[in-house]
């Protein structure tokens, strides 16, 4: 069934001509690992807009930190011609997403621009937490949802139970559900055909330019390239536009489709997915969720755009070097442009000097940053100790919102601490029920509620504190369920919780980069445990080192770091000062890459500590 | 004045901690190794600074420099007579090693004008020696000491080595006793270092070498501090303990940044704030010297930051200390008052100590030495 439309026929490169008509737009959604990039590659193959020579599993991962790590952290996005077998051409334009829980943000944004969705799911592990989550965002953007079972090829495949599931959870019926095994490039010919028969092509409309932008990069000779989504109107060369946000106006250099590469075009009419070229200098101009329109003919009404990402957890980047801290902040606003979900604001530390406090969407997103960061920018950053965001009623009943454990006002101010809980979903087959109960006891849950979503799997809702689970829950969660149950979660409210702070000192000295808000119950396990792992940590130096862990004034756990008792060498050999000097030099410059508190050097690694801590299941809060 | 250093990269076997510039002696290459430092000589002692300089101190070092036969020593003498103009009251010391040391040998050295021998006497233990791969004996070595004094020498250093694989304090007590006996008028203490690259670090890396810890390491020089000066010696240098008026002349103006010629491979040379040296293995030496006349291979001009790191690690470890007034004298107030804060935390944990106008490593200072010059640079 092809739907009907206006046809706008418009100049290509190539001499084609192409209509709204013969436009798709779609992402691929799932829950991790489920294999949409796997899918992509089979759909880029299929296409030819890979030859298969210079194919390698996961094309669309570019960044090398997802291909160490296997998944997908970007989405991206990637334009195919398809000829189809009743001879037409069309254009397709893929939106591949993460499924990670943690760039939920990038898959929300991705929706906005398209029509449509393949939802996979997994043959064995069938439909799991953000399988529904990203269903109810696409749901949510009014798309159309090609439901897809992948790795049928598995010998352990339960194609009629998922499809069970399936059938259920989107009441479709059996018939519409795709079987695949993208590995295999089993079902990718029904797929590519159900892109053009079920997703509706775009809308023409040749109203006012109106153009969303729904991703953005940074290129270094060109300034700023947002990514758009043209939804009324058309972008060329030589128009002006305007930002809707700022009313900044540009003159467009160049429009053009993402290929591989940027693959310039004469124009980008209504429903077409592109980049535009203006020689966008300053990053703020181009911020993702913002409309383009023509400065000439400006649109009455810019488009909704985004919700800004809800930060969960916290933590403040510092340079190493605190020279480095103007490179850092530059570092920050190109790298925003293409990770819309970061927000930054500068703070200051006594223990670390200037950096930036920053919300990220979860442990992994914040993990990706300071990778990013410090690869693609070629800075060394320390991160802080994460923390989620508070909110403190001080006895004079004033309200404060703190996401920084050091900004948090001395005990005697405050009249009560409020934290964030979660609604969480975790999706288990019904053996692992018990393992889940206890977890969420001991990460002080709430049960509320169980559904089957088949005869074996059952679907939890729980109410946790948000700092209960951005650590290492994921983790335990998976341990304790054999890698079966998955997860998903939403900011419900904030709830009063005897909460303190937890300071931690150095002979002495506050370190107000290592304090933590952290439930009254559980302060004397993570103080003990801080302790020894810093004693661990921080290399003997020429004085004692006291670590302490206090709340308040009142010291709750102790350990000491011995000194170091030689260091000294033996004379300058014939005469060789140089040697010794550089010797001495390398010392002084090693101990420079540390941070100074008080007399004592504080190696990076003493700054994560505390992950471990968590890392280890200590199920501490804070 | 200045001093002249002479490397003779020779040694009779390779002490497995090792890491100086030695090659095993082979016959015909000590001639080849002579004839380079001759050439070398023979062009500084044309050039400024050194044509105008009258040496006053002399020092022939190695490797081990009495492997050499007889007339080798005397043409190395020779050579140096005829290039350079010496002090008649230099100080003119040559290294050796206890199994090269014959009366004869000595007797020779003497008459060459030498008047200081710096023996490498290591320990007075058999088993340490023999845990060290020396290749002498306690006897050899204290042999080795008696003739030096029958020959005339009146001038004798003694280096001993502690922190060897196994020691025992009470080993290294009667080391530090017969040292003590032999009353020589120098000694020099040194602590073993695992040098990367030897096969000293190769066996600590398999865990074969039985190394005192940090404690009983430090226990050692300490114990060796005490022995020796209570035996009469003043500590003068990290490292070094001589009677009074006794003092390495030549080491001492190294460190108070006096001008020296190094000559040979590996040597440094030092003139007015310019620092060289030679390729430091034999091989590329002599090809330097063959193809260009000279073998320097590192030469660098101090900034004000590099003399101000050299001056803080040279003068804090001599036991005088260092002088805060010549230090602002020459680096200026500024360079002074950055580290006024680094000096008082260093003295408020007892590393440091202030006499005067002078900073001192304090004993626990000594022992952190490194630590301490690089807290301060
Ligand atoms: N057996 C089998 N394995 C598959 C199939 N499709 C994908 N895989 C494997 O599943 C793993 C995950 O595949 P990806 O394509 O990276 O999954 P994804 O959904 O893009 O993962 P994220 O982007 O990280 O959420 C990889 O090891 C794939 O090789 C399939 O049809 N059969
Ligand atoms: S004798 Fe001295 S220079 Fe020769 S190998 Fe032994 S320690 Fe090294
Ligand atoms: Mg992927």
């Amino acid at each position: 069934m092809q739907r009907g439309g206006i046809a706008l026929f418009t100049g290509r490169p190539g001499g084609t001509f192409m209509s709204t008509e013969h436009i798709r737009n779609f992402s691929i959604i799932a829950h991790i690992d489920h294999g949409k990039s796997t899918l992509a590659d089979r759909l880029l193959e299929m296409t030819g807009t890979i030859s298969p020579l210079k194919m390698r599993a996961q094309m669309l991962d570019n960044l090398d930190l997802e291909r160490e790590r296997g998944i997908t952290i970007k989405a991206h996005a990637i334009r195919m011609s398809y000829d189809s077998p009743d001879g037409m051409t069309f254009a397709l334009n893929l939106i591949d997403t993460p499924g990670h829980v943690d760039f939920s943000y990038e898959v929300s944004r991705s929706l906005a621009a398209c029509e449509g969705a393949l939802l996979i799911v997994d043959a064995v592990q069938g439909i799991e937490a953000q399988t529904i989550s990203n269903l109810y965002l696409a749901l949510e953007n009014d798309l159309t949802i090609i439901p897809i079972i992948n790795k049928i090829d598995l010998p352990n495949a339960r194609v009629d139970v998922v499809t069970g599931q399936i059938v259920d959870l989107l009441g479709v019926e059996p018939e519409d559900v795709i079987l695949t095994s993208a590995r295999d490039g089993i079902g990718v010919e029904q797929v590519l055909q159900a892109i053009l028969d079920r997703i509706p092509p775009p809308e023409p409309d040749d109203g006012p330019l109106r153009a969303l932008i729904f991703d953005s990069a940074f290129d270094q000779y060109r300034g700023a390239v947002p990514y758009v989504r043209v939804m009324s109107g058309e972008i060329r060369p030589g128009m002006d536009i305007e930002m809707c946000s700022n009313g900044k106006r540009f003159e467009v250099a160049e429009t053009g489709v993402l290929r591989f590469d940027k693959a310039p075009v004469d124009v980008l009419t209504a429903g077409e997915v592109g980049y535009l070229i203006g020689n966008i200098r300053n990053v703020a101009d181009a911020s993702v969720g913002d409309t383009v329109t023509d400065a000439a003919r400006p649109c009455d009404e810019p488009l909704p755009g985004y919700r800004e990402a809800k930060s969960m957890v916290f933590s403040g980047l510092y340079p190493v070097m605190s020279e480095d801290y103007e490179p850092l902040k530059e570092a920050l606003e190109k790298y925003r442009l293409n990770d819309a979900a970061l927000i930054y604001e500068p703070e200051t530390s006594i223990a670390l000097g200037f950096g930036f406090r920053c919300g990220f969407l979860g442990l992994l997103h914040m993990e990706v940053v300071q990778e990013r960061l410090e690869r693609e920018y070629g800075l060394t950053i320390l991160a802080t100790m994460p923390s989620v965001e508070y909110r403190i009623t001080t006895t004079s009943g004033e309200e404060l919102m703190v996401d920084n454990p050091a900004d948090m006002p001395d005990a005697s101010l405050i009249d009560s601490v409020e934290e964030p809980f979660i609604q969480a979903q975790i999706v288990v087959p019904q053996d692992y029920i018990g393992n889940i109960m206890k977890l969420t006891r001991d990460r002080r849950g709430v049960y509320k509620a169980m559904e089957y979503l088949d005869p074996t799997r059952v679907a939890l809702q729980y109410e946790l504190p948000l700092s209960e689970i951005v650590f290492d829950f994921y983790d335990r969660l998976k341990s304790i369920s054999r890698g079966y149950a998955s997860f998903d979660y939403d900011f419900l409210e904030y709830r009063a919780s005897p909460l303190v702070r937890l300071n931690l000192l150095l002979n002495g000295d506050l370190v107000d980069a290592l304090s933590i808000i952290i439930h009254k119950d559980k302060a004397y396990e993570w103080g003990r445990e801080l302790c020894q792992r810093l004693r661990k940590i921080i290399p003997r130096q020429m004085f004692e080192v006291a670590v302490q862990a206090a709340i308040g004034g009142r010291v709750i756990a102790r350990e000491s770091i011995r000194p170091l008792r030689k260091n000294v060498t033996a004379k300058c050999y014939g005469g060789d000062v140089t040697r010794k000097r550089k010797l001495l030099e390398r010392q002084k410059e090693g101990k420079r890459r540390m941070k100074q508190v008080g007399n004592v050097e504080l190696p990076q690694e003493a700054f994560l500590a505390v992950l471990d801590i968590r890392g280890e299941g200590a199920a501490v809060g804070g | 004045m200045a001093g002249l250093y002479i490397h003779i990269p020779f040694c009779t076997r390779a002490c497995p901690y090792c890491d100086f510039s030695f090659e095993l002696l082979k016959d015909g290459r000590v001639d080849g190794l002579l004839a380079a430092v001759e050439k070398e000589a023979g062009r500084r002692g044309r050039e400024a600074p050194w044509s105008d300089h009258v040496i006053n101190t002399i020092f022939l070092g190695g490797g081990t420099p009495t492997c050499l036969t007889d007339p080798q020593l005397e043409r190395v003498f020779g050579m140096i007579h005829d290039r350079f103009r010496i002090d008649p009251d230099a100080e003119i010391t040559v290294e050796a090693n206890p199994e090269t040391i014959r009366v004869s040998k000595l007797q020779r050295l003497r008459g060459l004008g030498v008047n200081r021998i710096s023996i490498g006497v290591q320990s007075f233990s058999d088993e340490i020696l023999r845990r060290l791969g020396r290749s002498h004996t306690a006897d050899q070595a204290a042999r080795a000491i008696a003739h030096a004094r029958e020959t005339g020498f009146d001038h004798i250093n003694i280096d001993l080595m502690f922190g060897a694989p196994g020691q025992m304090p009470s080993e290294w007590a009667e080391t530090l006793d017969h040292a003590v006996d032999h009353d020589p008028d120098h000694v020099s203490i040194y602590g073993l270092t695992i040098e990367p690259g030897t096969e000293f670090a190769r066996l600590e890396e398999e865990g074969l070498l039985d190394l005192p810890d940090d404690d009983r390491h430090v226990g050692c020089y300490f114990q060796a501090l005490d022995r020796l000066t209570g035996a009469g010696y003043r500590h003068y240098e990290v490292s070094n303990l001589s009677k009074p008026g006794a003092e390495c002349r030549h080491n001492v103006s190294c460190w108070n940044g006096g001008d020296y010629l190094g000559l040979g491979p590996s040597a440094h040379t030092h003139s007015g704030g310019r620092r060289t040296a030679n390729t430091r293995d034999l091989a590329g030496y002599l090809t330097a010297m063959e193809e260009r006349g000279e073998a320097v291979d590192m030469d660098e001009t101090l900034s004000v930051d590099e003399r101000i790191h050299e001056y803080i690690l040279l003068s804090l470890r001599s036991i005088e200390g260092m002088d805060t007034l010549a230090f602002r004298d020459r680096y200026g107030d500024d360079a002074m008052g950055r580290r006024e804060p680094a000096i008082r935390t260093l003295a408020a944990e007892g590393l440091l100590s202030e006499r005067g106008s002078r900073l001192c490593l304090t004993r626990k200072g000594l022992a952190l030495a490194d630590s301490v010059c690089a807290y301060l640079m």
